[in-house]
C-alpha cells in the first residue's frame, strides 16, 4: 500500500495536544488518540501507544487528574481530565507554539524574500 | 484519584498503589483502547482477526508501553529505593568510620597506659636504688639468682645475700669474686654442707661483688674428712633433716636446735636418742623446755646418728621427715606401755619387724597387750594392725616388715577400752 510518511512530530507536541484535547472536556486514551487524528485532518498519525506514557506521565506532574468510569460502549475505562495547573500549563505551551511558529515563519518567508531579491539583481 | 501529590521539602510520596493493582490497571487501560480500536476496524468492514492485527499494529509494540508506564508509576520509589540505599552506605561508612576512630583511640589508650604503668615501676625501681648502696649479683644453684641491691645502713654478709637468693638445701660451694684494682679476683670461698655452717659466711658484702653458687655432687658425708657423721633431728622446729656432725666440733642438741632454725613453738617436749653398744636406743634426753637455753644438763654433746625429736607437748610430732642421707632408712616411732618407748632407727639394709621391735624396747610391762600400728597412707594414718597379744610367740605369724615412720603403740590390758571396732 503506496502511501505517504505522516510527518513525525516535533518533541514535547504530544503533550501540548493532549492538553488542547482534554480543554474541550474529560476523555479516555482512546478518545484522545481519536480526536487528535480527527483534528488535525488525518495528518498526525500518532503511535497509539506512545500516548499512554505521556498522559501518565502528565498526571504524575500534577496536569490530569484520572478516574475510571463507563465509557459510551458501556467499559470501564479511565478518564483524564484537565487540572488547573495542567490550564496554567496549555496556556504557557500555546503561547511558547505560537512564539516558535511565528518565529519559524519569519524565518522561512525570510529566505524566500531573500532568493527573490538575489533573481532580480541578477 | 490523584496519583501526582508529593510531600514537601521536594520528597516525592512514592505512589500508593502495590505493584499488582499498578500491572491491572495499566493492563485493563491497554486493553480497552485496543479492544475500541479492534471493533473500529471491524466496523469498516475488516474481518475480526484483520482487525486485531491492525490496532496491535496502530497501537505499537505494548510490553514496551506498559514497562514504561508501570516504570513512571514507580519512579518515586525507585528513587527513594536508591536514596535509601545510598542512606544506608553512609551510614555503615559512619559506622565503620566510628568503630576505627574507636579501636584506634583504645588501642592509643591502652598503648599510653601500659607506657604510664612501666614509668611507675621504673620510678619504683629507682626510688627504691636510692635506698640501698650498691649491687650484688648471686648465680648458680639457688633459687633465685639475679641482681640484690646491698642495703644502706647495716650489715649485708654473703650469708645474707644467699638467705636472700633462696640457698639449696644441698651441699654446694660458695665463692664470692670481687674487684680488687680492677680485677676480679676470688674473695672467700666456703664448702656448705647444711645450712645452718652458713653463719660462716660473714663477708660484708661490697658493690659490684659476685657470688657464684656451684652444688656439690656425689657429697660422701663418711668419707669427708671434715665430718664425723650425721645427727637427725625431726619434729617442731623449723628445718628438720640430717645435720652433719663437725670433725673435733662440739655440738650440743640446744646448737643443733638453733641451727635448724629453732623451736618452732613452746613448750615442746624435746628427746634425744641413742643407739648403744648393744644396738638398742636409749633415751638420754627427755625434757619439757620453753627454750632451748632451758636444756641446762640436758644440753648435751651429740655423737652420730643421735637423734632429736620435738613434740609439742600434747604429743604431737608434727613434720616428721625421713633423714636424706645417714646410716639408717628411717624412724620407728614407739610409745605405751613398753621398757624402752621411743624413736627406733630403721636398719640400711636388715629389716626390723614388729616382734622384734617390741622386743628390742624391752617388751610390754604386761604379760597380755594391745599392739597398734599406725602408718601414714597419702597423709592418712592408718591401723595397719590393731589386736589383743597374749604373747609375744602370737605375733610369730602375724609380724610384718616397719617401714619409716610407722608409730607403735602398747597398751597395758588393764587400760584397755572396750574393743567396739573390733
Amino acid at each position: 500500500m503506496a502511501r505517504n510518511k505522516p510527518p513525525e512530530l516535533l518533541p514535547g507536541t504530544l503533550d501540548l495536544m493532549i492538553l488542547k484535547t482534554l480543554a474541550v472536556g474529560p476523555n479516555h486514551g482512546y478518545g484522545i488518540a481519536r480526536r487528535i487524528k480527527q483534528t488535525s485532518g488525518d495528518v498526525l498519525h500518532v503511535e497509539e501507544g506512545s500516548l499512554y506514557p505521556a498522559l501518565h506521565r502528565l498526571a504524575k506532574r500534577g496536569c490530569l487528574d484520572s478516574e475510571w468510569r463507563s465509557s459510551e460502549s458501556n467499559r470501564r475505562a479511565k478518564y483524564y481530565r484537565l487540572t488547573r495547573k495542567g490550564r496554567t500549563k496549555l496556556k504557557a505551551q500555546t503561547r511558547n507554539w505560537s512564539q516558535l511558529t511565528t518565529a519559524i515563519d519569519k524565518v522561512l518567508s525570510a529566505r524566500t524574500a531573500e532568493k527573490a531579491a538575489t533573481k532580480g539583481w541578477a | 484519584m490523584n496519583e501526582s501529590a508529593s510531600l514537601g521539602f521536594g520528597l516525592p510520596r512514592s505512589d500508593p498503589r502495590d505493584d499488582q493493582q499498578i500491572d491491572a490497571e495499566i493492563d485493563d487501560e491497554l486493553t480497552f483502547h485496543i479492544d475500541q480500536a479492534t471493533r473500529e476496524l471491524v466496523e469498516a468492514g475488516q474481518s475480526d482477526d484483520d482487525a486485531k492485527v491492525n490496532a496491535l499494529a496502530r497501537f505499537g509494540d505494548v510490553n514496551k508501553i506498559k514497562a514504561q508506564c508501570k516504570r513512571i508509576a514507580l519512579e518515586e520509589r525507585i528513587m527513594l529505593q536508591r536514596i535509601n540505599l545510598v542512606l544506608m552506605i553512609v551510614v555503615l561508612l559512619g559506622v565503620a568510620f566510628v568503630s576505627v576512630q574507636m579501636y584506634v583511640t583504645q588501642r592509643h589508650n591502652t598503648l599510653a597506659l601500659q607506657a604510664i604503668v612501666a614509668d611507675l615501676a621504673d620510678m619504683k625501681v629507682a626510688a627504691a636504688q636510692a635506698d640501698r648502696d650498691g649491687k650484688v649479683t648471686i648465680v648458680g644453684a639457688v633459687s633465685r639468682p639475679g641482681i640484690y641491691p646491698i642495703p644502706k645502713t647495716g650489715d649485708y654478709t654473703l650469708a645474707d645475700v644467699l638467705v636472700d637468693a633462696g640457698p639449696s638445701d644441698r651441699a654446694f660451694e660458695v665463692k664470692l669474686f670481687r674487684r680488687v684494682n680492677g680485677e676480679r679476683t676470688l674473695f672467700a670461698q666456703e664448702t656448705i654442707s647444711m645450712l645452718h655452717e652458713m653463719d660462716r659466711l660473714k663477708e660484708q658484702i661490697v658493690d659490684g661483688d659476685r657470688v657464684v653458687v656451684a652444688p656439690v655432687l656425689n657429697y660422701q658425708p663418711a668419707q669427708s674428712t671434715s665430718h664425723m657423721g650425721f645427727v637427725y633431728v625431726d619434729g617442731s622446729i623449723l628445718r628438720p633433716g640430717a645435720y652433719a656432725l663437725q670433725a673435733g666440733g662440739n655440738m650440743t642438741v640446744s646448737m643443733l636446735i638453733k641451727g635448724a632454725g629453732g623451736l618452732k613453738q613452746s613448750p615442746v617436749h624435746v628427746q634425744v636418742t641413742r643407739l648403744d653398744k648393744a644396738g638398742n636406743f636409749q633415751t638420754i634426753v627427755d625434757s619439757l623446755i620453753n627454750d632451748v637455753s632451758d636444756l641446762n644438763q640436758s644440753d648435751v654433746l651429740l655423737q652420730p646418728d643421735d637423734h632429736v625429736i620435738v613434740t609439742t607437748v600434747d604429743g604431737e610430732i608434727a613434720d616428721m621427715k625421713v633423714p636424706a642421707k645417714g646410716s639408717s632408712r628411717g624412724f620407728i616411732y614407739l610409745d605405751g606401755d613398753v621398757q624402752r618407748p621411743g624413736v627406733y632407727a630403721l636398719p640400711q639394709v636388715a629389716r626390723l619387724t614388729l616382734s622384734r621391735l617390741v622386743v628390742s624396747a624391752g617388751g610390754s610391762d604386761t604379760a597380755a597387750f594391745h599392739l597398734r600400728v599406725i602408718r601414714t597412707v597419702d597423709r592418712k594414718p592408718d591401723k595397719v594392725f590393731d589386736r589383743l597379744v597374749d604373747d609375744l610367740g602370737d605375733l610369730a605369724e602375724d609380724d610384718f616388715d616397719l617401714e619409716p615412720n610407722d608409730l607403735v603403740v602398747v597398751a597395758a590390758t588393764k587400760d584397755l577400752p572396750t574393743n567396739s571396732d573390733e
